[in-house]
């Protein structure tokens, strides 16, 4: 299995866009922090860290792209046959790559998160604005968004065993995230719930931040963080329930 | 080239004492494959076997049923019958496949914005051998100096020489390579040649498809034959070669009545006349002398030649030498 990681962690490495994502999520969340840091103007009540905070959020969207890329970019390139031809067995093969991606959206997260309160905290302090937040809450808020990262790149790699197809599956998880769930947050039924349980609201929820945009219906962290990993738990099921039985024809 | 020498000595004293019924020079066995997708049969009940040490040509037109019966030989499709084993076991159960088996599908198919090298590294990393291995097939395929540049920039052929290193990963004792001459240059194609001779010669088994027979008749020691899906052939080339000799073929407007007079004495003859005939068990010189003395008119008298390439179109029924 530590070879196989190894494989997987090479993958990623010798590819321009795992670091292309990387680094220009990276650099997105800089900019984004930066310029709502320097900027905006907080009202009285508001939580300025956690607003801004939200903003790093973009790094659990890029490690579920990365999640999906690294298993439909096999198949799209039909390495998963030069893959399978090494390593026949499919369980070890895929649960390689569920590690491999799960920890690289967990640094990701990680580098996010942490640029961000590198960003934020000196630049509301020189503004003479109060954080409203103290060391632990930062802490946690670091925690939690690595952690969130990590688990939507599982989820990403789930889909990516699912639907396989990497138009698809981008398709897939970019019409969730930023069609349904949105469009659904905002009717009178469902809001409320999509807003707790959607994909947004649920990262926002394991991160402490205030979301994006802002909800008042988030989970807390720990109950958040086991609904996203039920989700992830149950589609890798599905993928790989699929992967093991499919034919790989070509 | 490789230390493998002594590693494929102590393998097959391994197989003297291995499974009963099993011959301990099997590298490979195919048993009743069949493969169905929906009402499209793919493979039907085919059988075949290859040995260590043997080159295997494994032919048949397009679409015959090749990749099939080679993806579930590599544990790739489930067949919807019967078995295929690498040295008796089914390929995802060996213990150590990279050092077993080493196969080339789709002319090696590899990420495009990797490079030849980090491509084989990736492959190295998860074969469980050092990155050193990667500079060594490199140099052995002759991709050296490309190595560094994006696969995605390399020739057909390139990609074939990428994919045969990549098979070879694990130093394997069985090779498994699909159509592995396409895109080659005629040069490639000797060095292919040569390099599938030099592995088989250290006890390999070699098994390599083709639907160009050019490329392979200077290569094997056997032959197997499918047809949509089904084997109709399977022996050694010297074998098929012989049996099938084609002796001489005449040509022109008189061979229906030199076949009916050769007939009539006693040769084996083939055709109807309609302008071609081929007769086998008479010399070119003895068709001459009837030809002569009954004053029949023939365009050419040649020696039909044997070659592989007129047996398999004749096997396949496609006289025309056009693939589906």
């Amino acid at each position: 299995m530590n070879a196989l990681i190894r494989a997987e962690a090479r993958k990623l490495q010798t590819t321009r866009t795992f670091w292309a994502i990387t680094l220009g999520t990276l650099a997105l969340v800089a900019v984004a922090v930066t310029a709502a840091s320097v900027a905006s103007r907080f009202t009285p009540g508001d939580h300025p860290a956690l607003q801004v905070f939200a903003l790093a959020g973009l790094a659990q969207t890029f490690a579920f792209i990365l999640g999906v890329l690294a298993v439909t970019s096999e198949f799209r390139h039909g390495t998963i046959t030069t893959a399978l031809l090494i390593t026949p067995r499919r369980t070890p093969l895929l649960t390689a790559k569920l590690i491999t991606l799960t920890a690289s959206g967990l640094g990701l997260g990680l580098l996010a998160f942490g640029e961000t309160a590198a960003i934020v905290l000196p630049v509301l302090a020189a503004r003479h604005i109060a954080s409203q937040t103290d060391g632990a809450t930062v802490a946690g808020i670091i925690a939690g968004g690595a952690i969130a990262a990590a688990l939507a790149a599982a989820l990403g790699v789930g889909i990516g065993a699912v639907v396989r197809s990497q138009t698809g599956a981008i398709i897939t998880a970019l019409g969730l995230l930023y069609i349904l769930e949105p469009v659904l947050s905002i009717l009178p039924g469902t809001g409320d719930a999509v807003q707790r349980f959607g994909l947004g609201g649920l990262t926002s929820g394991i991160s402490g931040t205030s979301g994006f945009p802002s909800s008042a219906h988030l989970l807390q962290p720990v109950p958040a963080a086991l609904t996203l990993g039920a989700y992830a738990l149950a589609v890798l099921t599905a993928g790989m329930m699929l992967f093991l039985r499919r034919d790989i024809a070509a | 080239m490789y230390d493998t020498d002594s590693r494929n000595t102590q393998a097959l004293a391994r197989r003297t004492g291995a499974a009963p019924g099993r011959d301990s020079t099997t590298a490979i066995e195919v048993h009743g494959l069949s493969k169905r997708y929906g009402a499209t049969v793919a493979v039907a009940d085919l059988s075949f076997t290859a040995s260590y040490g043997r080159i295997v040509g494994f032919l048949g037109p397009n679409g015959a049923g090749k990749t099939t019966t080679l993806r579930a030989l590599l544990g790739l499709i489930r067949p919807t019958a019967g078995t295929a084993t690498i040295d008796g076991l089914p390929y995802a159960q060996l213990a150590d496949p990279v050092s077993i088996a080493g196969a080339m599908l789709d002319g090696g198919a590899l990420h495009p914005g990797r490079s030849g090298r980090s491509h084989l590294r990736v492959l190295a990393r998860a074969a469980g051998v050092p990155d050193s291995r990667a500079e060594t097939l490199l140099s052995l395929v002759g991709l050296d100096a490309a190595a560094g540049r994006r696969a995605g920039d390399y020739s057909l052929g390139m990609r074939q020489r990428l994919g045969l290193a990549a098979a070879l990963i694990g130093d394997p004792r069985v090779l498994v390579l699909d159509e592995p001459a396409n895109g080659l240059d005629p040069q490639g194609i000797r060095w292919l040649r040569h390099l599938l001779r030099s592995l088989a010669a250290e006890g390999r088994a070699v098994l390599v498809s083709s639907h160009v027979l050019a490329e392979v008749t200077q290569t094997v020691d056997d032959v197997v034959v499918i047809s949509s899906g089904r084997s109709v052939l399977q022996a050694p080339l010297e074998q098929v070669l012989a049996e099938h000799a084609a002796g001489t073929r005449v040509t022109g407007p008189d061979t229906g009545a030199l076949g009916d007079l050769l007939r009539a004495e006693g040769a084996h003859v083939v055709g109807e006349g309609r302008g071609v005939i081929s007769v086998r068990d008479r010399s070119e010189e003895h068709i001459l002398r009837v030809v002569a003395d009954r004053q029949l008119i023939v365009s050419e008298v040649s020696a039909a030649g044997s070659s592989l390439e007129e047996i398999y179109l004749q096997l396949t029924g496609n006289p025309d030498g056009g693939t589906p």
